[in-house]
């Protein structure tokens, strides 16, 4: 019989698998290097939220 | 490592499209093509679905019809290169306005289309590890939402470009 995980357990699990989390993450990256003025670097960045921001088409 | 190779491919059609560009990349080109991601993001947020020029095909299961290893390698290329799906988020549109208007080198092109690919494969990924039923039900009440997000963190860095041109 599988094991059900514990109550936290599972809320980690879904935080961690959530894309809002994750584009939040990348999102929260790029607009610190923005601030820094290091475009090249944000391009990069935002190029993976955008890939994120595509999940909803998985 | 298929998602990558097919980000990297589309960004390398991008970047041989802006080598031979009639313009040359410039302020002039940053602040247009800032001009237009402000537009497509104000249109992403304004409208319930995003209606963007696409081929809006689904990579066909007989993909992997030659063995695991190929099918999704080759559904990897297909599903990162973002050219065989549907494209419900603006952030795509921008990246590729930014990328013809923005000076960037050719090597800078290609690390943005393997970050594309890397970014797509975070979806799947965590449809693999999370718990199927929530997951689905968690994206179907986000999914707005975060391709809302995409779009305004692009407008941003292209805003954010054309100004660090003038600096």
């Amino acid at each position: 019989m599988p094991v059900r995980p514990s109550a936290p357990r599972l809320a980690l699990r879904r935080l961690l698998t959530s894309p809002l989390l994750a584009i939040l993450l990348l999102g929260g990256f790029t607009l610190a290097l923005l601030t820094q003025m290091r475009v090249d670097w944000a391009l990069a960045t935002v190029a993976a939220a955008s890939g994120v921001s595509l999940a909803g088409s998985t | 490592m298929g998602l990558a190779v097919g980000g990297a491919l589309s960004a390398t059609a991008i970047g041989l499209l802006a080598a031979v560009l009639p313009w040359p990349r410039s302020a002039v080109s940053a602040v247009i093509a800032a001009a237009l991601a402000v537009s497509l993001a104000a249109y992403d947020l304004m409208v319930t679905r995003v209606n963007l020029l696409q081929r809006r095909s689904l990579i066909p299961q007989e993909v992997f019809l030659r063995g695991h290893v190929l099918g999704f390698f080759r559904f990897g290329i297909e599903f990162g290169s973002g050219v065989r799906t549907f494209v419900t988020s603006a952030s795509p549109y921008i990246l590729i306005v930014m990328l013809l208007g923005v000076p960037a080198s050719f090597t800078q092109i290609i690390a943005v289309g393997v970050a594309f690919g890397i970014g797509r494969s975070v979806g799947p990924l965590q449809a693999v590890l999370a718990d199927d039923v929530y997951w689905s039900g968690d994206l179907d009440r986000t999914s707005r939402l975060v391709e809302r997000i995409g779009s305004a963190l692009a407008a941003a860095v292209a805003v954010t470009a054309a100004v660090s041109m003038f600096g």
